[in-house]
């Protein structure tokens, strides 16, 4: 199977549960190296030195949402403390916008991660990977916490923007607004 | 005045106080006999080997033979801790013996040169006895540590792969996990030291004692080895964990499943 996403491309990774749409994304984050074939990054095939600057380049959201213990605060400060970040400006004006535009007040900043709700836990880890502000997102079911109004707005968010977006998502929010959907059981182009 | 000496015949009376741990053995249906006879023979044929052989080291106090002594301690500490924790040994013991001698190695050093200030920094009463000491000590710490570290970032891993996708580097991705595993490991060490004297009277006080020294004397030695355990604790979770950490992770900075067993 080939699979080649364009530099600015949206595209939806379709699938059933446990085909594989998350190894995927681990491929080409370099957790899991492929039994035969290659993967590539903007043309260059990854290995253990480029993986390093690949991920520096990827913003990735896992249907996990695996964040830190810790008020939510911290989980943003945590991001900038990473040397890989360090050129990165705090912004807290830019995560107050991010927070209101996914409807999560500011006095959700001084709450414990085990404190807030899944969709809230969804939002934040959303905003987490947009403050890196990378070019390339890997969404792994970046929605399933949330209500329709709240799927539409994140779905517009990504697609409406010039990033190269990377969904794997079972909510047709996405598959109805993306251009383009990758079936991984047929392992072509669908739409 | 040195301790009054146990005659062989006299070492025998001590036995007859495995019969009140037989007699519950037997009242209560433990079915510990066996193991218990187990443990006690091979710790009597263990030490009266170790008797031997110390008294040889003594006599030659020879400062090859010595560190030979040391790092064989070293070996059997390294290997029973990397067993306890269910670590492949062969993947890990290289690393793990450096760390584990370096660290014992050097404060044991560190005390005979500047503490005790003895003229002969390997004689074997100190190198063997200090270096043992240190050793059986810190194991348990080094224990809870390492395997602390290596175990929460395998059940953590996709936090753990999470951080690496926001632009860790591995040092940076680890750091947390070797926070908690060195504070995690001197524990037992610090848990010890506050009840130290009230509740226990330590081997080493006991010892120097024994020895015909005075409480006194005994105590600064105490206090000594108290604080040295703490720094090699420390020291050899910290080595043991920077010079592992290159052969169980990948070049990708995954956690290599291979090195459990």
């Amino acid at each position: 199977m080939t699979l080649e996403i364009q530099e600015g491309e949206k595209a939806v990774i379709s699938g059933y549960s446990g085909l594989g749409k998350s190894s995927l994304f681990y491929l080409l984050l370099g957790f899991v190296r492929p039994a035969e074939g290659t993967v590539y990054f903007s043309g260059r095939p990854l290995n253990s030195h480029f993986i390093w600057n690949v991920r520096r380049k990827i913003s990735y959201v896992d249907q996990d949402i695996s964040l830190f213990g810790g008020k939510i605060r911290q989980q943003f400060e945590f991001l900038f403390s990473l040397r890989a970040n360090s050129h990165l400006s705090k912004g807290w004006d830019y995560i107050i916008e991010l927070l209101n535009y996914f409807s999560l007040g500011r006095d959700i900043l001084d709450k414990d991660i085990e404190e807030v709700s899944g969709g809230q836990r969804q939002r934040i880890a959303l905003i987490n990977a947009i403050l890196l502000r990378r070019n390339v997102f890997l969404l792994d079911e970046p929605t399933s916490f949330l209500d329709e109004k709240l799927k539409e707005k994140v779905a517009d968010f990504f697609l409406q923007r010039p990033y190269t977006v990377i969904v794997a998502s079972h909510d047709q929010v996405w598959q109805k607004k993306a251009v383009k959907v990758f079936d991984l059981e047929k392992k072509q182009w669908v739409q | 005045m040195g301790a009054v000496d146990i005659s062989p015949g006299s070492l025998l009376v001590v036995f007859l106080l495995l019969t009140v741990p037989l007699f519950l053995n037997y009242a209560y249906s433990l079915k510990i006999a066996r193991s218990l006879f187990y443990s006690v023979s091979r710790m009597c044929v263990q030490l009266v080997l170790i008797g031997f052989f110390l008294k040889f080291l003594f006599l030659r106090n020879n400062a090859f033979f010595n560190l030979l002594w040391l790092v064989i301690m070293v070996l059997v500490a390294v290997y029973s801790a990397l067993s306890n924790f269910s670590m492949r040994a062969s993947k890990v013991l290289l690393p793990a013996f450096t760390s584990f001698f370096l660290a014992t190695f050097s404060v044991v050093l560190f005390v005979n040169v500047f503490v005790i200030k003895i003229a002969y920094v390997f004689d074997a009463r100190y190198l063997i006895i200090l270096g043992g000491m240190l050793l059986g000590n810190s194991l348990r710490g080094n224990i809870i540590g390492i395997s602390h570290f290596y175990q929460t970032i395998r059940k953590d891993r996709k936090r753990f792969l999470y951080v690496l996708s926001l632009g860790a580097s591995l040092k940076e991705a680890t750091l947390p996990y070797l926070r908690q595993s060195l504070s995690l490991a001197l524990k037992p060490t610090l848990a010890a030291m506050a009840t130290m004297g009230i509740v226990a009277l330590p081997g080493m006080m006991t010892g120097v004692i024994l020895g015909g020294a005075s409480p006194q004397v005994a105590i600064k030695y105490q206090i000594m080895i108290m604080i040295a355990i703490v720094t090699s604790t420390m020291l050899s979770v910290f080595l043991t964990i920077v010079m592992t950490r290159r052969s169980c992770f990948t070049k990708y900075g995954i956690l290599k499943s291979d090195i459990f067993i």
